[in-house]
Formats: structure tokens, sequence, C-alpha cells
């Protein structure tokens, strides 16, 4: 493996097993406490698992509700986000548009996730020809368009959410690939695995307890970042009209509407965009969180 | 699109560089591996355009717009050997394919080869401007703000973050609306004059800038802590030196290395910048294509942006042997 | 390394910046959109025809044309869309002009005389007139059109639609004497000749092969086509040796202007931009939602013309339930409201349709329009009577079946605009009140136009027809297009209405015209087999330097050679 890159980097733990020092200095890390920055992104995707779960709790407006006599109000007391050409309140729409893009979110990084650990053990432990096919693969896909490759897709299963999930899930499983095949190559030497198979150990249990847990601990970063990714991949292609059938509020699509209106009705893009961006961040921020954590990092 | 790879993990997602400078049996791999690349990607396209629901021919008479006849669908079928079976086309397409032969677009009735030369210009241009600039943006960023401090490198990584995860035709339309629009600083219309790529060039660069500026700030974080970087200060070198000289370069390879994936994905980016900002390029083409299974084209810029990749990689390993000192000596085994 | 809270805060400050930042800049921008503006388009061809200008014409200078969509080829007999008529009217001259009221007036065509049977129409050709490659016009040439025209390489479709059926041949009679045989009488045949999708080419340049032919047709227009460079702009420049305008022209001679650089811009914002900032002198289809804001430019003078033709409209598959039943076809077009949708959706800038064919076609009349204003309990009556009962979330029911209607659409890129799409859901929120489940769906393009010719696969989906004359409705009710893609997409069996529009076509005196055409008009309004939505327009945007453009009536095209730039 790449000697130019420090291997600690990626999460596995230091040869020989978790180090004391590691365990103390994650304890303290709790000990002291989330800083609020870490806070407010927690508590921001947790107004936005509401907002999917239950949208009326935030909002007791019809995010399909079309009342032409409203139709395009600049944001006021009554319409905090504004209203859409259809007169639909754009702050009801951005709401009940959470749970699409959640579902999206999650379900391609799931998606992508899945197919990556297949591919990134079966080419760990596969042996050189396995792994060898497997990265003729991976060259394969990486150099395919990922776009090119989701509107395929768009064009043989029709748009909609599930192909949507389909799409940016298997675009995005190349580059996890990579990452979980060269964690197993790395976990596969460590140390303890060595000692597990010289102590008798059956291979399966060498396999689903020493190396998949290890090779796998840094998904739980990715799988955070790689939400707040898909979404925005997802509402690329909503954007390009490929998404979700209207009248569906996803912040994509929303987009893509609104685009023509931008020097007249920002209000159109300014709020699902933000959405979106504000997701990724606080996703972002709460993956660099986990990161710190896990490495054992101190703050 | 393929996946924006988190920072942390960079280390996974990067091919192994090479061991030592490239013999011949090396390069000839890379080149047998690179055509089964290019075969592989274009039985893709075949597949996928097989599996598509929709008649091409409609689509080769121009669409509802142009109202075909019966007669005139069956005659186009006839023509392009539509009804033909499907290995037979799947022979005939291979081996046009291997003569250089992309055929002539249904939808222009041009030569592929002379649509995509027309447009893959611009389109180029765009593409290893914007990863320029990114490259532009992120490196003083990170030499100015890395570890020196927590509020300057927290800002630097804030703004990383940030610009990593705006969605880029969010972006685009923003810069857009702000600086041509409103300022008028730059020309509305698309094209290929130097002042209109700015914006365009900018809208992808900055999320770019992003994701390599924070792969490059942790390496380069950790780079300040190694040995070689301590060993440096203590032969008398300078702060800056040390980490101009020393940390900068061990700092940037992940990025270099990522570059590679990095036009890849800048390509897919590339698509929706020349569809807000109105610039010519093989974007536009190739979902034109897609939506109307025009499948020379599509066939045509898959060719070539996998051509692209590969040789970018190809690249990407000459210059990593290059800026990594360390490979340059005779190599380490695996 | 250390990551403190400063980070987090810093992002989340810089994004509500940023927002701050482009809520400001925009807000100072850009005027209200939501004015609806009342477009002058209640006359037969009005807005269409050369019109006189003040001022004395300049020569010189070079003009951009910024247009929304992008031709797939030069050649308009090759296909046969929209972007192609428009562009080719600037290099190519047709046999004869259309007037606004129907009339055709003299062009490459001197003169003619049609058979007392309507079978044969004998042209006298202009003399003198030379195609910009050096070859002559003549009789030959007019013959080698038209048989480029139905040649199966130049995959005209359009050309064929109007030719097919009612073509029989053509024979030379001398130098510049042609004459065209027909196998039927068809009274629309001068006007259908007017468009530029018969524009006369070259034939030492249609022997080329159609590859060529569309990327540098030859004509004997006012503009030579200079250079297309796809996916950017199409270079005209003048014809100085021009010498066949069209005999109501204001300009008799060559063109003023010495090029036009013909743009395209397909993004709404860019192309209104483009034209607010100078970039661009003319702009085609200005966008809707622009559209007060472009009223109220003192810089901008709108030009509007309502095309003739059917317009665009929601197709009902009459072939299949649920609107095979006439009851059911007629609550749908209570319910929908359209006329309200189309208003809001485009805000004015568009005209509303509410009959078989658009005000701006010759032989309208309004007697049957609007015959199904917005009445939603009128609707919920004729569902009930129709045996469609109230059922499940708020959807009816019949059977066991529900009322829903699968309304099908091509999501291509920029195939439907956003404010198309706005129509839709404005409509399917309407008919939704009277129990209509409408579920839009998005189809890629390649796929929408096989969908959209098999009836089983949609219930209702959006198209559009354009053509100078009423005989639009032959084509789109006919039993004789039933089975031809893209026209008889509505599946209609009527066979006195086919029988009408066929005496229609057979009869050249106006009153016995009118009578027939109003009557089918009738049929159709009556029935409710299609829901008309809005009619094309051809909606343009000029700088106030830019004088003497005028649209003519057959297709909207532009007509430039008449205009100048004042200095």
């Amino acid at each position: 493996m790449s000697t130019a890159i420090d291997p600690n980097a990626i999460g596995a733990p230091l040869p020989g097993g978790a180090p004391a020092s590691a365990a103390g200095s994650r304890l303290s890390a709790r000990v002291r406490g989330v800083r609020p920055a870490v806070a407010l992104s927690v508590l921001f995707l947790a107004l936005i698992v509401i907002a999917a779960i239950v949208p009326s709790l935030l909002t007791k407006g019809d995010p399909l509700g079309v009342n032409l006599a409203h139709s395009l109000q600049s944001p006021s007391l009554e319409f905090p986000f504004g209203t859409d050409q259809s007169g639909r309140s754009v702050y009801t729409r951005v709401i009940y548009g959470a749970r699409e893009s959640v579902l999206i979110g999650l379900g391609a990084t799931a998606v992508g996730l899945g197919l990556a650990a297949l591919l990134g053990v079966a080419a760990g432990l596969g042996g050189k020809v396995v792994d060898g096919g497997i990265n003729r693969l991976l060259e394969v896909l990486f150099s395919f368009p990922g776009l090119l490759l989701a509107l395929f897709l768009v064009a043989v299963f029709g748009s909609g959410v599930s192909t949507q999930i389909i799409a940016v899930g298997i675009a995005s499983a190349p580059g996890y690939a990579r990452m979980i095949r060269g964690q197993v190559l790395q976990v596969k030497g460590a140390d303890y695995v060595i000692a597990s198979k010289a102590l008798g150990h059956p291979p399966s249990r060498t396999l689903f307890k020493n190396i998949l847990p290890n090779a796998f601990r840094p998904l739980v970063v990715l799988a955070t970042l790689g939400v707040g990714q898909s979404i925005v991949w997802a509402s690329a292609l909503s954007f390009l009209g490929l998404g979700v059938a209207p009248p569906a509020p996803e912040w994509g699509a929303m987009l893509d509407a609104g685009k023509d209106y931008i020097q007249t009705a920002w209000w159109l893009t300014l709020f699902p965009g933000a959405a979106i961006v504000a997701f990724t961040l606080a996703a972002s921020c709460l993956g660099r969180y986990l990161q710190r954590r896990i490495e054992g990092e101190t703050y | 699109m393929s996946s924006a790879t988190p920072s942390i993990t960079h280390g996974g997602a990067l091919e192994a560089p090479p061991r030592r400078r490239l013999p011949w049996q090396t390069a000839v791999k890379r080149v047998l591996g690179a055509i089964v690349v290019l075969w592989a990607a274009a039985t893709l396209c075949f597949v996928l355009q097989e599996l598509s629901p929709g008649d091409p021919a409609i689509a080769i008479l121009g669409g509802s717009g142009a109202r075909p006849t019966e007669q005139q669908l069956e005659q186009t079928n006839e023509r392009y050997g539509l009804n033909d079976p499907v290995l037979e086309r799947y022979g005939r397409f291979i081996s046009n394919l291997a003569t250089g032969d992309l055929g002539t677009s249904y939808q222009y009735k041009q030569p592929v080869t002379t649509l995509i030369s027309e447009q893959v210009g611009p389109t180029l241009v765009l593409i290893f401007v914007s990863t320029a600039l990114a490259w532009v943006i992120a490196v003083p960023l990170t030499l100015l703000t890395a570890g020196r401090g927590r509020a300057r490198s927290s800002f630097g990584s804030g703004l990383e973050a940030f610009f990593a995860g705006v969605p880029p035709y969010w972006l685009g339309l923003v810069l857009l609306v702000v600086f041509a629009f409103e300022l008028g600083w730059f020309p509305v219309t698309g094209g290929t004059s130097p002042d209109a790529l700015l914006l365009p060039a900018l809208t992808l660069a900055l999320p770019l800038a992003g994701f390599l500026g924070q792969v490059t700030r942790d390496e380069f974080d950790r780079g300040l802590k190694q040995p070689f970087a301590i060993s440096a200060r203590t032969r008398g070198a300078s702060e800056n030196e040390v980490r101009r000289r020393h940390v900068l370069r061990h700092a940037m390879l992940p990025g270099i290395t990522l570059t590679g994936w990095a036009i890849g994905a800048t390509i897919s980016g590339a698509v929706l910048v020349e569809i807000i900002y109105a610039r010519p390029g093989l974007g536009q083409v190739l979902v034109n294509a897609v939506s109307n299974q025009d499948l020379p084209v599509v066939v045509g810029v898959t060719m070539l942006v996998a051509l692209i990749y590969v040789v970018v990689n190809l690249l990407v390993d000459l210059l990593y042997v290059i800026v990594d000192p360390r490979l340059r000596t005779a190599g380490r085994a695996a | 390394m250390k990551r403190t809270l400063h980070s987090r805060f810093t992002a989340l400050v810089a994004l509500l910046a940023l927002g701050a930042l482009s809520v400001a800049l925009s807000a100072c921008g850009g005027s209200s959109s939501t004015a609806a503006g009342t477009p002058t388009n209640s006359g037969v061809g009005e807005g269409a025809g050369a019109k006189k200008v003040e001022g004395k014409p300049v020569e010189g200078g070079t003009i951009v044309y910024g247009t929304d969509r992008e031709p797939t080829c030069l050649d308009p007999h090759n296909l046969g869309d929209m972007p192609q008529t428009y562009v080719a009217r600037q290099f190519l001259d047709s046999l004869v002009s259309m007037q606004p009221n129907g009339d055709v007036v003299p062009w490459l065509a001197d003169s003619w005389d049609i058979s007392k049977d309507g079978l044969q129409y004998t042209f006298h050709l202009k003399h003198g007139v030379k195609f910009t490659d050096g070859t002559p016009f003549d009789a030959e040439a007019v013959k080698a059109n038209f048989e480029q025209t139905l040649d199966p390489e130049t995959g005209s479709s359009t050309n064929l639609v109007y030719l097919l059926p009612i073509y029989k041949g053509i024979d030379v009679l001398d130098k510049y004497t042609v004459r065209i045989n027909l196998k039927r009488p068809y009274s629309p045949f001068l006007d259908v000749l007017s468009q530029a999708f018969f524009g006369m080419e070259s034939p030492k340049a249609m022997a080329r092969g159609i590859k060529a032919n569309c990327v540098s047709p030859v004509g004997t227009g006012p503009f030579i086509v200079k250079k297309w460079t796809k996916g950017q702009q199409i270079d005209l420049v003048r014809n100085d040796a021009y010498n066949s305008p069209p005999a109501d022209a204001n300009n008799q001679g060559p063109a003023y202007l010495e090029a036009i650089t013909w743009r395209f811009l397909p993004d709404p914002s860019v192309r209104f931009s483009a034209l607010q900032s100078g970039e661009a002198n003319i702009i085609f289809n200005i966008p809707p939602e622009d559209y007060g804001a472009a009223q109220s430019d003192p810089n901008i003078e709108l030009q509007q013309f309502t095309h003739a033709g059917i317009g665009h409209y929601i197709v009902l598959d009459n072939s299949e339930p649920p609107f095979d039943d006439l009851k059911v076809r007629q609550a749908f077009t209570l319910a929908a409201n359209t006329p309200a949708a189309v208003e809001s959706a485009y805000q004015g800038a568009y005209p509303v349709a509410t009959s078989a064919i658009s005000s701006g076609t010759p032989f309208y009349t309004d007697k049957f329009a609007n015959l199904y204003p917005y009445d939603l309990a009128k609707a919920e009556k004729l569902l009930d009577q129709a045996g469609w009962k109230e059922g499940a979330n708020g959807v009816r029911e019949k059977d066991g079946k529900q009322l829903t209607v699968k309304f099908i659409y091509g999501s291509g890129p920029g195939e439907t605009p956003p404010a198309e799409l706005t129509l839709y859901q404005n409509v399917q929120a309407a008919v939704k009140e009277a129990g209509f489940d409408l579920k839009l769906v998005p189809m890629p393009q390649a796929q929408f136009y096989e969908s959209a010719n098999v009836p089983a696969d949609f219930d209702a989906e959006p198209t559009y027809w354009n053509c100078p004359t009423p005989m639009c409705m032959y084509i789109v009710a006919s039993e004789e297009t039933y089975d031809q893609p893209f026209a008889n997409m509505s599946k209609i069996k009527n066979p006195e209405l086919g029988k009408t529009l066929l005496a229609a076509a057979a009869t050249t005196d106006r009153a016995e015209q009118q009578k027939l055409y109003e009557k089918a008009q009738q049929i159709i309004a009556e029935n409710a087999y299609w829901v008309p939505m809005y009619p094309e327009q051809t909606l343009l945007g000029i700088n106030k330097t830019l004088k003497g453009v005028w649209i003519e009536p057959s297709e909207g095209e532009p007509v430039l050679s008449d205009a100048w730039l004042e200095q």
C-alpha cells in the first residue's frame, strides 16, 4: 500500500490493537463536551429529520396546495419563504421536501456503500485474480461519466425517487469501493489478524470479528459525509429535469423550477438552495466530529 | 459524478502510486488496460441503449416536432439496421469502433468525430482551467492558513468545507446573477472569449478547491509533524522554508493523485455549468444525445471522456514519481 | 491540528452572507414580474405583415438575433421543425408570400394559374434570379426541389405530411414555367407553399447530399449562410445580388443589414439579459417571467403574432376510458380552468386558446370558443351522470376503477420549461377538485416520442400543431391520418368531420370555405376532443434602434430583409 499517505489517516487502529492511550483520549473528548458548532449541526439535522418524518409539526400548509391568486409573492409573514408560480408556500414545500431529499440521500448512500462494501471486501480478500478483475471494473466505472450513467438509468427505469437513489448510489460506489479495498488490505496485514490466525481461530471468526469491523469503522464517517454529497448530486439530476415527477417538493426540483425566475423571484432558488447547503454543511460537520472521535485526536 | 471522496479517508481512494519508474512492461500493461476500459465503456453504452425504451427511429427523424410518417419510420429502421438482431448490431458496433469509425450522429447527420471536435475545445479548456484554478486557490489557502493557529486554520478549513459542500449549479446561478446580470462585470451570453470563461471556471473550481484544500490541508498538518520536517527545522531551516519546500510537496501528493478523479468529476460538473452559462461544449451535446437516443454521439463522447481519464491518470502517475522524491529511488515492493 | 467552533460558525456566517448578498443584489434589479400584460392579438393575422416604418433606412451593420432553440439541420426540407423555418426565411425565398388573411402575393413566382378542377397549379417564375452559388433559378430548379423533399434520404417530415396525401407530380413546361399536379383539390395549397419549409434551394447544392446541405444550404434569399458553429451561432451575411423579394416587402432590393449573428441562447434569463444589456439587438421568445419588464422598458419594442394552426393543446385519448366518454371529456375541460392556468403560469405573456384552432388562423370563428368555461359544479354533475361516483381520497370511482389520468410529457433538456410545468400542475390541482387523479409522468425524450403514439401508454399528453391554414384540423382528427405518428394523436374517429374538411379543401369559394371550416370548428369544440391551452406565438423583443422588422403569417417567421440599424 502507498507509503506516501499515512495509513493512520484512514482510521485503522495501529498495529497491535487499539492502544490504551487512544481509548483514554476518546474518553476525555467525550468528557470535555461537545463543541457548539457540532451541537448546532446536530440540532439542524434533527430538525431535518423531524421535517422528514412529521412535517406537519413544522408547518400547517399543504405543499401541493395550488392557489393561483397567491402566485409569486415575495416573503412575508404569511409566507415566510414566499410563494412559487402556482401559489404554493415555499416554506411548506421546503419542509416537506426534506423527506424526499433525506430519503434520497440516505438511500443513495446506503446503495453506494453497500455496493462498495461488496466490491471492496471481495477485492481485498479475494486474492490477485479477483482483485485485479474488480480493479478493472472500478477503472471502467470511474472513467464512465457518472452523469451519463444517471441519464441512462433514468431513461431505462424512468425518473423517480428510486431511480435517483440507484443512479447516485452506483455512481458513488467506485470511490468508496476503492477506499474499502484499501482498508481491508491494510487490516488484513495487521498484527491482531495475524495473531488471530496464529491462535487457530476459524477464518469466519477472523473475518467477522477482526477484519470487517475494523475495515468498516471509517464507514460511519463516510456515511455522514456521503449523505450530504448524495443530496447535492440527486438534486443536480432534478436540476436537469431527471428527478422526481412534479408536483413533488424535492429541493433540487424546486431549484430547477425557480432558476428562470432568479432575477425576479429570488426566493424560489435561495431557500431550497440554502437548505441543501446547510444540510451538507451540517452533515459534514458531524462527520468530521465523528472522525475526530474515532481517530482519538484531541480538540 | 464519481463519489465526492470525503477528505478523511482520501487515503483509501488513491491508486497505489508506481513503485519505480515505468518500465516497458508496465507501460504495455497500462495500454492494454486502457483498451479494456474503453471497450467496456463502449459496451456499457450499447447495453444501456438497448435497455432504454423508445424508438430511436423517431428521434433520428427529429422527434415529434418533425411529424414522421409510417413509411419514413420503416425506411429509417431499415437504413440504420435497427431491425437487425442484437448480436449482429453489437458486432457491427464494435468493429466500427475498433477501426476508429465513430459513425454519424442520428440527429445531426454529421460524422460524430466532426461534432465532437467542434465542441470538445471549449469543454477541455473549461475543465483544465477549472482544475488549474482550483489548485491556484487551494494551495495558497492551505499554505497561508494551515497550522498557523486556531483562528486562521479554522477560517481556512471552514471556507473549504463550505465550498466543497455547495451545489455547483446553485453556485453557478448565484455567480451568474451577481457578477453578470447585476454587476455587469462579465458578459451575459456565453461564448468562447476569455472573459466568458472566468465565471464558469470559477463555478467548477471553487467546490474542487474546497475539496482539494481539505485533502491537502490534512496532509499538510500531518506533514508538519513528520520526521523530515522536524529534522529540517533542527538543521536551521526557517518555518516558512520548511512549509514551502518540504511539507508542501509532501502535502500535495494526495491532491495530485485525486486530480485524475477530479477531472472526471469535473466533466459531469461541466454539463451543468455549460447549461447555466449557455456555453458551447460537450456537456450539452451529451445530455441531448442521451435524451434523444443518439447512440453514436453518446458513445463518441463516452470514449473521449474515458480516454481523457486514462491519459490523465497516466500523467498523474508520472507526476507523482517526479514530485515524491522517495519514489524515485529504486523501488520498494508493494 | 485543532478544529474549533470557529470553523463551523464561519461557514454558517459565510453562507448567510452569500445569501444576503445575492438577496440584496437581486432585490435591487428586476421589476415585479406579476404585472400581467394584455397582449394584443385579438384579430386574425394581427401582428403579421410588412409594416410601414418611419425613418430613412440606413445601410450597414451587424445585428445579433438571440433565439431559444437550435435547429438540428439548416435545410428546412429535412425534418421540419420550427427553429428551421425561422432561420431558413433569411436565406431562402419561397414561390409565394402569404398575407394575414390567407391570400398570397408573388415572390419567386410572378403569377400562377389554377385549373378549374383545382388539380393543376401552373407557376410562371421570375426571370433573372440566381442562387448564391451561381446556379440559375428556373423550372428545373423547382422540380429538383420537390423531388429532393420527397426523397427518403432527405428525411423530410413536415413537407411530406402536407404533400403525400395530395401530390401527384411536377412537370417542367418551359424554362420558367412549371406545373404541379394534385391528386385532389386542396385550396390552401398556395399558403402551404409560402412557408420557409418549402423554400427554394439550389439544385447543385442539394446534389451534394443531405449531410452537406444540412450545414451549408444555398438559396436565393437576402442573406447567405456563412458558417454554423454548433451550440453557438449561425453567421449570415448579406446577399448583395438579391433581386427577388416578395411583393409585400417594403425593401425591394438587397437587405440593408450587412450581417446577422443568429445566436442560440436557450436559457431564458440569459436571453433576456442579452437584450437588456444590448448584447443582442433582437430576441425571439421573450421569457414569460420577463414579459412585464420588457413591456416597461422604453428601449424595447415588442412584436407579437399569434400563429395559425391549432397551437398547444392537451391531447385526450379518445379511444380508451376514461376519455372515450364525451361527458368525461366535457367535465375535464370544465374543471381544468385552462385559461386561468395559462394566464397564471405564463403571467399574461401568452394568449389563451379556447377553440379548435387559434385566433390567428384564416377562417377562425369565435362562435364556438370557450364552450366549456370553468364550472366545477357542472363538471361534477356530468361525472355523476357518467357513472363516476365520489370515492376514497376525493378521487372518483366507477366499476372499481379510479378516475386516473396518466399525463405523459417529455423531460428532455429544454423540452418542458418550468412555466409549462407550472401550467400542468395548475391543471392537475384544478381537476383534482372534480375528482380526477391526474398523474404527471415525465419521460425521457425518446421514450416520450414513442409512447405519445401508443394510446395504451397515456390518457393525456401535450402537443402542438402549427400550420398556415385550418386544414391542421384534418391532420389531427381524420381517419386517414389515424395511424400516422404525431398526427391524429387523440385517436378521433368522426367521418362527418373528415368529410367537412375535405369539402372545404376542395372549394375555392371563400364563403363556402368559411361555412365548412366553421362547421368543423363547431364539431370539434362540441365534442371536446382535446383541451386547447395556448396558441403558438412569435414574440419578439426588439431594441428600438433596430427598425423595419416584421413577422410573416404562414409560420410567424421574422423577416429581417427590411430591417435596418439606426445609427
